[in-house]
């Protein structure tokens, strides 16, 4: 199977196995990588089989990672809800900053206890 | 009839754990839940020994919260406002509670000196007393069985 034009020079990981069905803590994407790109191959193929749920947290780190990641990352076997959050996410990059902006708090009175 | 929205209570359990490992340098934390089939309601708590909400904002960015007005930065943080840099931070607080609101349900953080109280037609933030204060952070929310079926997406965009 080729990867990128290169044959039998990647590695096929499991995400599922390397991390846990329910993908979550920010940290866990960080660690997710810092272990896939201690070797020297230089392509990986992540299989999302199995995985159950995404936090956008999760998310968002891996898409970090692999945008900075030496290594050719590809995932494959993506469920429909993950392949949304990390579309969400995406999406959400490519929005000019000044798009966020934070109210200032409302007018009530603030009660003391 | 949890099963009806297990992406939203997944999302709410994943986001607010990862908020405390982020943002809140425990020494301790706890999480509960709690299903309250005779009252209608499910309870999720989220519960760290940190340097609270407005100490993250005060270490981390330019703010300078006192105890008069904690708060302000817990409701800085529910709108969306993060101590980390970086233009897609910031969501997993605000995005949470727009889904518990979604639900139907209510929302009580405590940190420090302030508290702020949110259900679907309402924000009441609070100063507490001294005596009151939490050394660290709170988020209980409260969800009733009966939520209609939500797709979290539409409330993460």
């Amino acid at each position: 199977m080729k990867f990128n034009g290169v044959d039998n020079a990647y590695r096929r990981v499991s995400i599922n196995e390397a991390v846990a069905p329910n993908l979550i803590l920010r940290q866990n994407a960080d660690d997710f990588f810092d272990e896939m790109e201690r070797d020297n191959i230089s392509a990986v193929i992540i299989d999302f089989a199995g995985v159950t749920s995404i936090s956008r947290s999760f998310a968002h780190q891996y898409l970090l990672r692999k945008g900075i990641s030496p290594k050719a990352v590809k995932e494959i076997n993506v469920p429909q809800n993950i392949e949304r959050m990390f579309n969400l996410v995406k999406r959400a990059s490519s929005l000019p900053p000044s798009r966020r902006r934070v109210s200032p708090p409302d007018k009530t009175t603030i009660l003391t206890v | 009839m949890l099963k009806v929205n297990l992406d939203a209570y997944r999302y709410l359990m994943f986001e607010l754990i990862d908020n405390i490992y982020q943002h809140s340098e425990f020494k301790y934390a706890y999480t509960m839940a709690q299903y309250y089939r005779n009252q209608g309601f499910v309870e999720l708590g989220f519960l760290d020994d940190g340097i609270t909400i407005a100490g993250s904002f005060n270490k981390n960015t330019k703010a300078n919260f006192t105890d008069r007005n904690n708060w302000e930065a817990i409701d800085q943080a529910t709108k969306g406002a993060t101590s980390k840099g970086g233009e897609q931070r910031g969501y997993g607080l605000s995005s949470s509670i727009s889904i518990a609101k979604a639900l139907g349900g209510d929302v009580l953080i405590v940190s420090g000196y302030g508290a702020i109280y949110i259900n679907p037609g309402l924000r009441q933030p609070y100063l507490l007393h001294k005596a009151h204060q939490l050394r660290g952070t709170l988020i209980s929310l409260r969800i009733p069985l009966n939520s209609p079926r939500i797709d979290i997406y539409m409330y993460l965009q």
